[in-house]
Parts: C-alpha cells; structure tokens; sequence
C-alpha cells in the first residue's frame, strides 16, 4: 500500500513540481498586485474615516459599498463573470495571465478589509500626538499608521495569503493549472487516490509554511 | 501670551448638538502655570485642544503671541504647532519606536541633523531622567516613566507652550508627585508656559499659579489659586477644595455646640502668607476677654504660599465677641461667622 504510493509518488513526480511551480506563480504575482491594492484601498477606508485626517463621507461610503460588492460573489462565479474585463486586461483570459486578473480582483478587497481593520487598532491618540507635534498627513500615515500597524498588518497579510491559495486551486478551470487542477483532473477524473492526498498533503504544507512565516514576522515586529 | 476670545465649540453626534465649550474667555499670561479644572465632561479636554487647533473652535478667537491661529495656512499651523508641546493622559507613545526614537519623534519630523538629533534627545533624557532606558521599548516601561519620555518628547522642539491633557490622571499618587515636580521644574528653568487640565484639585494647588474652574462647557471662576481658595465663588469650586481640605464640621459636633449653655461664635478663619505668624488666638483673649477654642484647623501650602484655616468657638460678651470678630476682619483674615443653628 505505501509502496504503492511512493511508486505512484515518483510517477507522478515532474506533475508536482510543474503544479507547485504554477501556484507559486499565481500566488506569488497575485499577492503582490492585491497588496499594494489592498493596502492602498484599506488607508483610504481608514482615513476616510468620520473624524480622521481625510475625513470624507461620500469616497468611504462608496468605497465600502464595492469593496462590499466584490466581496459577495463566490471565487468561482467572479471569475467567469469579470471574463470581459479579464481580458480587456491582460488580452487573455486562459492560462496563468488569465487566472492572476481575478485572483486580484477577488484577494484584493478581502484584503483591504483586512488591512483596514489592522490599521483601525492604531490608537487614535498616538495620531493626535503627531499632529499636536506638527505632522503632516503623509507623515501620520507612514511614521504612525502603517509603523504601528505593521505586526496585524502581516497578520492580515498572511490570512489573505492563505485564501489565496485557496483560490488559486479553483483556476485549474482557466486552464492556468496548479494543485487544484492536479487533484481534480488526476485525483478526481482519473480516480488516482494517491495524486490526491499529494496533492491535499502539498496543499497543507503550503499553508502551514505561510501561517508560520507570517506568525514569526508579526511576533518579531510586535514590542509589547 | 495664549488669548482666548468667545470660544464656542460645537459638535454633532448623531444630530444631537453638543455645545462642548461655550464663550470661553481666558488669557494665560507667558511663563505662569495655568490649570483648567473641571469634572469629566466639562469641556476642559475640547478647550485645551482648541489652543493648539486639535479641535477648531466654532466661535470665537485662539491667539497665541497675538496671532490668530484661524488665520495660518495648514503649512503655517503646523509650524507653530511645533512650538506647542502637548502631553496626554494616555501618554500617547509609538509602541514600535524605542525611548530614544520617540523622543526623536519631533526632531525627525522637522527633518533635524543626525547629530543634532543625538545631542538633543541625550539632553533631554538626562532632564527627564531616563537616560539609562533609551534602548527600551514603552511596553518595558511603567507609567511614570511613559509619561517622562512624553515630556521630552514633546520639550524636544524647544516649545514654548505645553499643553497637559490630564497628563497625572492615570498615575499614582507617588508618580503623580514626581511628575508634577518635573513639570515645575521645566516650568521655572526653561521659562515654558504651561496650560493643564485635570480633575483633581491637588495638581491645581500643588503647581497652578492661576486657575478656571469649568462647568458644562463655561468657565465660571478664573482667577489666582490662592484668591479661588481663600475666597471660592461657585458651589463647584467650594466642592473641589473640599476634595483637599474640608472645612465643614462634622454635623454631630455642630449638634453639641447648639446644646451647649453658651454656645458662643463659630468663626471660620482663612489666612495666606504672613499672617500665619501672627498669635491671633492669644490677642483675643487678652485684648477681649475671650475665650477662643479651636475646632479644626488646616494648614496647607498653595504652591509657594502657606494657606490656613482655622475654625474656633469664641465664649464671652456678646459686644467682645463683635469687637473680636472686628479686630480679626482688619486684619486682612478672612473672617466668616459659621451660622450653625440652622
């Protein structure tokens, strides 16, 4: 039976590593454009804020109501929906290009909710303190929000990571492949137990490697 | 120095209208300590934010050296901002910066040298006494040693003006006193005014030379420690000096006077300064013939000046008593006859 599965194991071996590779990338490319997306929408949901330093009622209540919008719809239907837009992108909508457009889409607001929430724990007096010393607006946000954010901010980080893996599984549907696509076409279809729990194992092992890394970070970062 | 003119402000929580500060007038003059008191929700927490434009009045006037803060640009606030240090309750500290970086706060903000910045934080760590700790975090640090890195902190942009937002309030006793020390002390060695706010008479009378006394929004006595002492108008401020010293007898005392055969004069006595040198007691007895007994007394120091207040029972004529109680009035006393039948 083990044999059996370490033969299946290196039979199987280059689809692995040729799956693993096309979640890294997809992962990797997708996480960095939502960050900064995400990042970017989550100050401005802060800092919209009533009563913060640009307070703005009518940008935060749109804001809120797409990133509400875009947070409803399940990975798999927004993927077939936004397909126009994907390819008004990236000219593609197959393939590793055709998959990162709506992981971003999709990782993107989950993100700047998350990154929202993190940079709401900075204590708002720390911000009166810096505009009673004379700080800019630019200053609060990178010497008070995002510095004394930065340990939940990983946090979040690591939670949006982890979903993206998630749904990275789902764009075997888009022909880009990855893990996902391997458990379904070899695992499921073609009905190879052993291809599944590699790929569920591998899959694990993601998770628990981005969890750990991100835990570490926030735990290095927090002083108290 | 600090020009307070009219100062309304108004807020709008859920459309119900908050009237925080109503046509506030006051004036702290340069180098004096200033104490707002007032119990939570007076408006004391709003007034004070409005004199560095925290919070912008909805009326009226903040001048600071003659000029009016509504009339600078964001750019021109900012800098005088920085001549205004403000300290807080809640110490208000980066959490993710060491000592010595949050006292480099203001330094780095104005875009200081490196060295300057070195010197200047070491300087001001040796005034605060935290020199040892400047590699340590704030979590590391107890409460009176946040609220000294605050103070340098905010005594790092050479400011003029220092604002202290109930600054003692989440302290000990103990630190409380320490803390107003150094307060005290940056006050008379570097000539900086200071504008406080706190509920707690004690800061008041411990290092205020003036005080306002706030209620629902308005200020409804402002005048010099030892006159609002020796001489409170409102129903408050006789409340906040009663958290210090009390001066009423005890209601089963004031019932065996009232039974006595003689019960006599019940005269409270307040005194500041000089006059606590003078043997008034022995004068009434030999100059009237009375017979003074004393039932409470107090003596306490209001900053620099002693302040005191005696209350006794005189017995004798009833015309030596009023020429006692005439004697004592001239005396710059203040002399008040305690009615204690009713």
């Amino acid at each position: 039976m083990l044999g059996n599965f370490f033969d299946s194991f290196a039979e199987f071996w280059d689809l692995y590593v040729q799956s693993m590779r096309e979640t890294g990338i997809m992962v990797v490319y997708s996480l960095v454009i939502s960050a900064a997306i995400g990042l970017l929408l989550g100050i401005v949901l802060v800092v919209t804020r009533p009563g913060h330093i640009y307070a703005n009622p009518i940008v935060y209540q749109v804001m809120n109501i797409i990133i509400n919008v875009l947070r409803s719809l399940p990975f798999i239907i927004l993927m077939v929906a936004i397909i126009p837009f994907t390819k008004w992108v990236v000219g593609t909508t197959i393939g590793v290009k055709g998959a990162i457009v709506p992981l971003v889409v999709y990782t993107a607001p989950y993100l700047a909710r998350l990154l929202e929430s993190a940079l709401l724990e900075v204590d708002r007096g720390v911000i009166e303190a810096f505009q009673s010393m004379g700080a800019t607006h630019r200053q609060i946000i990178t010497r008070v929000l995002l510095r004394e954010a930065r340990p939940s901010l990983v946090l979040g980080l690591t939670i949006g990571t982890i979903s993206l893996v998630g749904a990275s599984a789902m764009a075997g549907v888009v022909g880009a492949g990855g893990l996902g696509d391997v458990a379904i076409r070899y695992g499921y279809q073609r009905w190879e137990p052993n291809v599944m729990i590699t790929c569920v194992l591998l899959l694990i092992l993601w998770v628990q490697i981005v969890q750990s890394l991100g835990t570490a970070i926030a735990k290095r970062l927090r002083k108290r | 120095m600090i020009q307070l003119k009219n100062v309304s402000k108004v807020f709008y929580q859920n459309k119900h209208k908050i009237e925080a500060v109503k046509n506030v007038t006051l004036e702290v003059q340069q180098g004096e300590i200033f104490g707002i008191i007032g119990f939570s929700g007076a408006g004391k927490s709003t007034l004070i934010r409005c004199i560095n434009f925290l919070e912008r009045p909805t009326e009226g006037t903040v001048s600071i050296n003659g000029v009016d803060l509504a009339s600078l640009k964001e750019g021109q606030l900012r800098k005088t901002r920085r001549k205004i240090g403000m300290i807080f309750q809640t110490f208000n500290l980066l959490s993710s910066n060491t000592v010595f970086d949050n006292v480099a706060t203001p330094l780095r903000l104005a875009g200081a040298p490196r060295n300057e910045i070195n010197r200047k934080v070491g300087e001001l760590l040796e005034i605060v006494g935290l020199k040892e700790k400047e590699a340590m975090y704030p979590s590391q640090l107890s409460g009176g040693q946040k609220q000294r890195v605050a103070i340098a902190r905010a005594l790092a942009s050479d400011p003029e003006i220092l604002l202290c937002d109930e600054a003692t309030s989440a302290l000990d006793p103990q630190t409380t006193e320490s803390i107003l020390e150094l307060l005290l002390e940056i006050n008379r060695k570097y000539h900086i005014t200071i504008v406080l706010i706190t509920h707690e008479m004690h800061v008041i009378k411990k290092i205020c030379d003036r005080v306002a006394v706030m209620e629902n929004g308005k200020v409804v006595e402002q005048g010099k420690v030892l006159d609002v002492f020796s001489r409170p108008q409102q129903a408050i401020t006789k409340n906040f000096i009663k958290t210090i010293f009390d001066v009423n007898l005890p209601e089963s005392l004031l019932a065996q006077i009232k039974q006595h055969d003689d019960p006599g004069q019940l005269l409270r006595i307040s005194f500041a300064g000089d006059h606590v040198a003078e043997p008034i007691l022995a004068e009434l007895a030999v100059k009237f013939a009375l017979r003074p007994n004393i039932m409470y007394g107090n003596i306490t120091q209001i900053k620099d000046t002693t302040f005191g207040t005696l209350v006794i029972r005189v017995t004798g004529e009833p015309a030596a008593i009023q020429a006692g109680i005439d004697y004592l009035s001239g005396l710059e006393l203040q002399i008040e006859v305690i009615d204690y039948a009713g």
